[in-house]
Formats: C-alpha cells, sequence, structure tokens
C-alpha cells in the first residue's frame, strides 16, 4: 500500500471536511428564524429567549460557535432534536445503519446485475440482447424511482401481494439487536423466519434503489469491456490457447474493472440520494427518511446531524475507491 | 462541422432521433397546453372523484376530481421551465469557474475547486434538500436549489477542457501575438468547451427534471395546487392502494421527458464528439 | 518431400469494414517444414499479420473471418477445427508473439502469473511447479534475477524484457512453431539484434519452426532460410533467402530493396517506391501493383499475373518479371 498516497488522500478529506461542516454550519444560520424562538414556541419572554440563547451560546461570535459546534461534534454531541428531546447522535445511529443495509443491499444488486449484464452486453455487441440491454439501461437511468417504488407496491404488494408494503420486519418479528444489520442479526440468533421476513421486506426498495446505479454500471461495463476486449494483451490470452471464459473474466473484466469501480464510487451519491427517496415511499426507518421528517418538523439540529453523517460517509466512500483502485492497478500501486 | 451536416447526423443516429421526437412531443404539448387540455387543471370537481381511466377523462381523476390527463398536459410546461431555468442556474456560473480555474491556474484554481469538492461532498438530493429548506418549499426555489447543486459538474467538464485547450499550440500562439486573456478566453477558449457542455447540459435537463420531480414528490417543491409532475405524485402516492392512476401517469411522464434528454444527449455527444462515442 | 508441419493452401480472409467487405488475404500459400524459419514480408497492409492471425484463428472475430482455403498442420485443417481443440494448439503447439511488448501482457498481473498461466492450462502443472518452470524459462530467455523478476509486473520491465518475457511466455510449451509477428520492430536497434539472437538460439534448442513476418529485409537476410514477399493481400514473390536477395524477379521486391540503404551502396541511390499500397477495398483489375510499376502495360491492367517458376523454388507473381543476367 503506497502510504505516502493515502496520505495525501486523507489530508484532502480533512480539507474538504472542514469545508462540509462550515458549510453546514453557516447555512442553518441562514435559515430564516431564531432556534431559541423556535425551541420556546411563540409566548416565550424575551428573558427566556435571552436565557436559552446564552445557554445555547447564541449570542458568542460565529466562529466560536463554529469552534463549539465542531468539538462537540467530534464527541459525538450533534445537539438534542426538538421533536423528540433526544440526543441527534442517538436518534441517527439506529437509522443510518437501516440505511447501510438498504444501501449495502442495492449496491449488491446493481454490481450483479450491472456488470453481468454489460458484460454479456460487450461480448455479445450488437445482438438483440445488447440492443435490448443498452436500451433498458438509458431507461434505468432515467427512472424517477420514487414512481417506480410506487408502481412496484401497486403491481407486487397490493395487485399481486407477494411483499410487504412498507418497514423492515413484520409486526410482532424482533430479535435481539446487535449489528442492527436485521439479516445479520438474524443469522447470529439463528432464527430463519426472521431472516426470511427480513429479506421479504428488503427486496422491493433494495431494487428500487439499485435501478439507477445499475443501470448505470451496466453502460459503463459495456463500454469499458469494449476497450480492453480490443487490448493487445486480450489477444495474447486468447493465444496463449486460454479458455473463452478465462480471457473475458481474468484478462478483460479485471481490467474493465477500474472504471466501473469509479462510477460505483461516484454513485454512491445517487446511491444516498436515492435512499432518502426509497426510504420515504417503502417507509423504510433509516437516515433518508428521517432527515426528511426533520426538515418538515423544523428539527435543524437533526438535520444538520445527518448532512454531516451523509457527507463525511460519502467522503469516506470515495476514499475507499481510490484504495480499491490502488488494489486493482498495480502500475499506481507501485508508481506512487 | 457545419450546421446541417450535424442535424442531419443528429437524425440519422437512431438514439438522438428518438430522444428529439419525445423531447419535440412534449414541447408540442406544453405550447398547445391550454387548447389541447380537456379540463381545467385547478379546479376540483369533488362529484368525480378518483375515477379511473375512461373515455371522459383517460388519465383518470385525482382526489379532488380534476383531470389527470389536463394537469399532466400542464405539467409539461412546468417540468420544462424547471429544467430549461435550473439547467442555465448550473451552467452559467459553472462555466465561468471552470474557466476561470482552468485558464488562471492555481490559486484561484485549488481555491475553486475545493469549494465545488465540498459542494460534491453532499448527495444531491440532499444538498438540494438543504437548501430548499433555507429558501423555504417553492417552485422557484427548487429550480435555484436543484441549480446550485449541479454546478460542480458544469465547473469540472469546462476545467478539464480548459486545460487541455490551454495546451494547445494556437492559444499560446495568440497570447503570443498580444492577445489579452479575456480575448483568448472569450474567442478561442469558451467557444472550443461548446460541445462538451451542450452535450452536458442536455443530460443536464434531464437529471434537473428528475431532481425537481424529487423535491415536489418530497413535498419540498410544487405547492398544492400547481400541476407540477412530482408533486402529483406525491398526491397520488395516498391513493396508491385503490386509484394507482393518479401517481402512474405523472410518473410516466416524467420518466419520458427525463429519457428524452437522456437518448438526444447520448447521440449527441456521439455525433458532436466521435471520441467519446460508446460504440 | 516429406510432408510440411504447416501449409496454408489459398486461404482467404475477409473483413468487415464500413465499406464493405475486403479481402485482407486473398489465396495466400505457405509451406513451413519442420524446424526451418520462414519470412514474410511487406509493407504494413499487406495482409502479412492477417496470415499469421488466420493461422491460429485470432482474427478478432467480429469483423475478420476465413472465407476460404485450408491451414493443415500436420495434416490436420485448422480451418473447420472446433474451437476447443484449436485452444489445445494454441499457445501449446503454435505459439505467437507480438509487435507490441508494451501492450501485448496484462498490466495487472505478474508476469510469473501469466507464464504459469499457460503451464497450467496445457501442461497441467501445478502451482509451485509452474513457478519453478517459469523462473526457468525467464532464465532461459536472458532475464537475469530471474527468481525476483518473476513477481514484476509487466510495467517494472523495460520493452526488451517484456518480449524476452512474452517469448518465456509462449515457449513455455515446448512449441513446434513460432509465429513471430513483427518482434522486433518496436525495440531499439541493438535490443532487436539481441531479441533475433535469442530467437536464432532457442529455435535450435528447441527445434521449433518460425514463422517470421516482417517489413524488414536486414530482419530477414538474417534469420530466414524462404521468403514470401506479399503485397495487398496476395503472395507475390517466393524464393529462398540468398536467390531473393540475389535476383529479385517482382518489380515489387526490387524496388523494397532499392529503398533499403546499403552499407557500401552508391550515395543518393536509396529510390522509395512511388505512391502508396491501395486501398484493399478499391483494388485495380489485373495486377495490383500497376499502379506503382514502372514496368506495367498491356496484360497488367487486365489480368492478375498467375505464377511462374523463375528457377528451382523460385516463383512470381507477375506479367514482366525483372530479368537478371
Amino acid at each position: 500500500m503506497p502510504w505516502r498516497y493515502v496520505g495525501r488522500r486523507l489530508l484532502q478529506l480533512a480539507v474538504i471536511l472542514f469545508g462540509v461542516s462550515v458549510l453546514v454550519f453557516l447555512m442553518l444560520r441562514l435559515i430564516p428564524g431564531d432556534p431559541a424562538q423556535l425551541l420556546l414556541g411563540e409566548y416565550a419572554t424575551p428573558a427566556e429567549l435571552e436565557q436559552l440563547r446564552h445557554k445555547l451560546g447564541l449570542d458568542r461570535s460565529l466562529a466560536v460557535q463554529y469552534w463549539v459546534y465542531v468539538k462537540s461534534a467530534l464527541q459525538g454531541d450533534m445537539g438534542v432534536s426538538i421533536r423528540t428531546g433526544a440526543p441527534v447522535f442517538q436518534e441517527i445511529a439506529p437509522r443510518l445503519i437501516a440505511t447501510v443495509e438498504l444501501s449495502l443491499a442495492a449496491m449488491v444488486i446493481a454490481t450483479l446485475f450491472g456488470v453481468g449484464a454489460g458484460v454479456v452486453s460487450a461480448v455479445r455487441q450488437y445482438s438483440v440482447w445488447d440492443y435490448l440491454t443498452m436500451f433498458l439501461a438509458l431507461v434505468g437511468v432515467s427512472m424517477p424511482i420514487f414512481w417506480l417504488g410506487l408502481m412496484l407496491i401497486y403491481l407486487l404488494s397490493v395487485k399481486y401481494p407477494l411483499f410487504p408494503m412498507m418497514g423492515r420486519l413484520s409486526m410482532g418479528l424482533d430479535i435481539p439487536v446487535v449489528t442492527g444489520l436485521v439479516l445479520v442479526d438474524a443469522l447470529l440468533s439463528f432464527r430463519p423466519d426472521v431472516l426470511w421476513d427480513g429479506l421479504h421486506h428488503l427486496i422491493l426498495p433494495a431494487f428500487t434503489l439499485a435501478t439507477i446505479p445499475m443501470a448505470v454500471v451496466a453502460r459503463i461495463t459495456r463500454s469499458s469491456m469494449l476497450e480492453v476486449l480490443d487490448q493487445d494483451y486480450v489477444r495474447t490470452a486468447r493465444a496463449k490457447g486460454m479458455d473463452e471464459w478465462v480471457v473475458i473474466l481474468r484478462h478483460g473484466l479485471r481490467n474493465a474493472m477500474l472504471p466501473v469501480v469509479t462510477v460505483l464510487g461516484l454513485n454512491l451519491g445517487l446511491l444516498l440520494s436515492g435512499a432518502v427517496l426509497t426510504e420515504t415511499i417503502f417507509s423504510w426507518p433509516g437516515l433518508g427518511r428521517y432527515v426528511v421528517d426533520s426538515l418538515m418538523g423544523r428539527d435543524y439540529a437533526a438535520v444538520q446531524g445527518c448532512i454531516l453523517i451523509f457527507a463525511v460517509i460519502m467522503t469516506l466512500i470515495n476514499l475507499l475507491v481510490d484504495l480499491v483502485y490502488v488494489v486493482l492497478d498495480p502500475r499506481i500501486r507501485i508508481h506512487e | 462541422m457545419n450546421r446541417l451536416e450535424l442535424f442531419t447526423d443528429l437524425l440519422r443516429n437512431r438514439t438522438a432521433a428518438l430522444g428529439l421526437c419525445l423531447i419535440a412531443g412534449i414541447v408540442a404539448v406544453a405550447l398547445a397546453g391550454p387548447a389541447l387540455a380537456p379540463y381545467d387543471p385547478l379546479v376540483p370537481a369533488p362529484l368525480d372523484r378518483l375515477q379511473p381511466p375512461s373515455a371522459q377523462h383517460l388519465f383518470g381523476t385525482d382526489s379532488l376530481g380534476r383531470d389527470i390527463l389536463s394537469r399532466v398536459i400542464h405539467g409539461s410546461r412546468l417540468s420544462l421551465l424547471i429544467g430549461i431555468i435550473s439547467v442555465t442556474i448550473s451552467l452559467v456560473p459553472g462555466t465561468v469557474l471552470g474557466l476561470l480555474a482552468g485558464y488562471f491556474g492555481d490559486p484561484l484554481d485549488s481555491i475553486i475547486m475545493r469549494v465545488m469538492d465540498v459542494l460534491l461532498a453532499f448527495p444531491a438530493v440532499l444538498l438540494a434538500i438543504f437548501i430548499t429548506a433555507i429558501l423555504g418549499p417553492s417552485l422557484p426555489n427548487t429550480m435555484i436549489a436543484v441549480g446550485i447543486v449541479y454546478i460542480p459538474h458544469y465547473a469540472r467538464i469546462v476545467r478539464s477542457n480548459v486545460l487541455s485547450l490551454k495546451q494547445q499550440l494556437f492559444v499560446q500562439a495568440i497570447r503570443h501575438l498580444g492577445g489579452s486573456h479575456a480575448r483568448v478566453i472569450l474567442l478561442h477558449i469558451l467557444p472550443n468547451t461548446f460541445a462538451p457542455i451542450i452535450v452536458y447540459a442536455t443530460l443536464g435537463m434531464g437529471t434537473a427534471v428528475l431532481q425537481a420531480a424529487a423535491l415536489g414528490f418530497l413535498g419540498l417543491g410544487a405547492q398544492p395546487p400547481q400541476p407540477e409532475w412530482g408533486a402529483m405524485l406525491s398526491e397520488g402516492r395516498q391513493y396508491i392502494q385503490m386509484a394507482p392512476h393518479v401517481a402512474g401517469f405523472p410518473g410516466l411522464a416524467i420518466l419520458l421527458l427525463v429519457l428524452g434528454f437522456n437518448l438526444f444527449g447520448d447521440g449527441l455527444r456521439d455525433v458532436l464528439d466521435p471520441s467519446l462515442r460508446s460504440r | 518431400m516429406m510432408a510440411a508441419l504447416l501449409e496454408v493452401q489459398r486461404l482467404c480472409t475477409e473483413f468487415r469494414t464500413r465499406r464493405g467487405v475486403v479481402r485482407a488475404v486473398d489465396g495466400v500459400d505457405l509451406r513451413l517444414d519442420h524446424g526451418e524459419t520462414l519470412g514474410i514480408v511487406g509493407e504494413s497492409g499487406c495482409g502479412k499479420s492477417v496470415t499469421a492471425l488466420s493461422i491460429l484463428r485470432l482474427l478478432p472475430r467480429k469483423q475478420g473471418r476465413i472465407a476460404s482455403g485450408r491451414i493443415l498442420y500436420d495434416g490436420v485443417d485448422l480451418v473447420s477445427l472446433p474451437e476447443s481443440a484449436m485452444r489445445r494448439i494454441r499457445g501449446n503447439e503454435i505459439s505467437m508473439i507480438f509487435q507490441e511488448p508494451m501492450t501485448s501482457l496484462n498490466p495487472v498481473y505478474t508476469v510469473g502469473f501469466q507464464i504459469r498461466e499457460v503451464l497450467k492450462k496445457h501442461r497441467g502443472l501445478e502451482k509451485d511447479e509452474a513457478r519453478r518452470e517459469a523462473v526457468r524459462m525467464l532464465s532461459l530467455v536472458g532475464i537475469p534475477d530471474p527468481e525476483s523478476r518473476v513477481d514484476d509486473y509487466p510495467h517494472q520491465m523495460s520493452g526488451g524484457m517484456r518480449q524476452r518475457a512474452m517469448i518465456a511466455m509462449a515457449l513455455a510449451c515446448r512449441p513446434r512453431i513460432l509465429i513471430a509477428d513483427e518482434p522486433t520492430t518496436a525495440l531499439d536497434v541493438t535490443i532487436q539484434a539481441q531479441i533475433l539472437d535469442l530467437m536464432g538460439r532457442l529455435k535450435e534448442e528447441f527445434g521449433m519452426a518460425v514463422l517470421l513476418i516482417t517489413h524488414d529485409l536486414g530482419v530477414v537476410a538474417e534469420t530466414c532460410r524462404r521468403v514470401v514477399v506479399m503485397y495487398a493481400g496476395k503472395a507475390v514473390e517466393e524464393a529462398d533467402v540468398e536467390e531473393l536477395f540475389d535476383v529479385p524477379s517482382h518489380p515489387y521486391t526490387v524496388g523494397l530493396f532499392a529503398s533499403l540503404p546499403r552499407i557500401g551502396g552508391k550515395r543518393g541511390k536509396l529510390t522509395p517506391i512511388p505512391g502508396t499500397v491501395p486501398s484493399l477495398d478499391r483494388l485495380p483489375p489485373g495486377c495490383a501493383f500497376q499502379e506503382r510499376c514502372p514496368r506495367a502495360e498491356g496484360p497488367c491492367f487486365q489480368e492478375p499475373p498467375p505464377w511462374t517458376a523463375v528457377s528451382e523454388g523460385h516463383r512470381v507473381r507477375c506479367w514482366h518479371p525483372v530479368e537478371h543476367s
């Protein structure tokens, strides 16, 4: 592992996170309305307001306020939700895990089907399969997933009740929370019924969320594979008498994965954006739905916390993508 | 390539032609709007609530008895407007920032691009939600929010094009011949970035429509009774079990319009920039 | 006469292009005997590489196909062989190395892995055994410190080293035929000589036959016993090396020699062949070389010339071959 490269990326990450925190901090100060007023309601006396402002540090300079905010955020203190009175961090954690579960499932679906369809399309270029897949991929990229989710619910939950409409588990089912990931917890506590139920609940939202990344991955895999399959080393592999699947997967796909990984990383933003919508449609108790609800309830501490978490996740995943890149491409590994 | 050639190439490109048909169709519907719509899109008709599609109401009616077809037709105007305005809001500052960053290099480049990185660190819908929350939910604010979110994309594309153009001999020659910075940028660099910008803006129209509809769906965009497609979907969500057409048709309209822009953008890229051809 | 190891008969290979189907190889005959080195010479686009790719059936499958002809290897026609049987021949009995050592090795695997891959496929060697064999091959092709270079990625090697590694990979299974497509073209002159030396040495050691494809008559003179000259998809002259260099009969061959700088030759005598190779989809009727030929007249513009014997083992396809006295 080229540590200098990792170090440089970490430094960039720190700069971006600093920018993100400043932006989130400032934006919330820009929101019209006095937080103290908001907290105490319209019948608060000026003295009460003054007292709360002082308690919240709102009477100090912006720089001091920012410093206090960052310091407490780093200690896991993101303030208190005005809707529930609970610390934001406590509210966020379990919801974050629900979002992670949904996103991971979607990512797995998008990668498996997207890469698979893209490879077949490239190998059978200009075939009926190729044209059909690429048209469907373009439709996928253009898909309003909130509509797709609703239509899936109508078709597969209402008209033909194959899947549950909402939530993570059926009423009455309960398992001890270890990781917070329902499927993992079900496995840990040997509850195949819960595992089955959880999977059942996961399929529709995961597919909905996977639609756009799957389409994007299929397109990029195809074009990347087409390019790689034309390379001299693929011909060399054939000249060595390698089986065709070895040529396509080991010599082709392995090299074609580089741009795919980049796109997968870039699409994380799409995935998290999609999570907001998907969770709303399927009443998935995740962070995306929570942030929208918080916004509607003018619960700014919660909003701030969520957005910060999302930005941190995205930045971290981008770093991860870079590292995967380094592993996949020995040229970077050695040169850096 | 002259304009006529460009046009015939576009028509010959099946992807672009199909996209153009979709866009043209929706633009025609938007222009003909009031003449085409069989009913008033805003006036409730309590006796006709949630009617399924029929001869009187081809797309059925919504929970207030309004004709969905008429609302979808009027909504096309809103969606096209959203696309155009949002893209303009991202395109103009994005292009300017990209030009400045690419042309003048560091330290301006680093400053601009780091700020862009910060904006890119947020998931798009979330940033748009956040901005809308600050500005307050409304249709114009949706356009502003969606516009701001995509500024960094244009800045990046323009910057990378400027960087490669700057290396080219003709640009350096003009500088040596005494052309001012403004002259070089406006007359020689900017026009050469048009092709990628046009392609990206076309694709961006689709993205903007989609994002704005998503905000509308979340209740942060257009407010009732405006016939915005996303907002209509949001309304239809409550009736998905008994009246799926309320959400169905506006969503289909979104899909077709976005698909049109994506098809056309893809085709445009093939025609304008053969090196990027997606074979 | 002993049966040939490889015999190409009336090979026609077609390519689909945007402007229609083009015949890249048109009725080529080749004969390669055991342990022999045969050279195919011609300018780029004359069909020599396509001929080589046709033999191993490595044509780009979307565009290229063998339209007709036979390729007899040990009496078996490779053209009609099932793909699975063909795979057992590639890299095992007939190997190929390419012009671009820079791009012919897969950048994401070590050189050792890429050699082991062949050994595992054709010899069924297990990992450790294959690794030892790979190291042995690398040392055989003259790579210093093979024990550690075996774990190098291609980009950690120079062009010459990579071509040596390619040769090691191609020869790992002791093939009976090595097809070398411009193996030295992309290399520095000094490296070129080393690689040619190496190939010559290994050919003797392994008792291989070599089919050497090149545009470089100098390389041919150093390595080959017999030569086939190709022009616009057709073989136009065939002879033993000495014979061809002494009495080139096709005006095109003569032109090739005239455009070659020679040690001791008179200054100012370098004359390039006028004009360019005609596009394969717009070949004139008659002889394909007519537009560039100083001797073209009459039948050259109407009929493609048939083979005519110049002497024992020397034949030419020309209406007006150059006479030497």
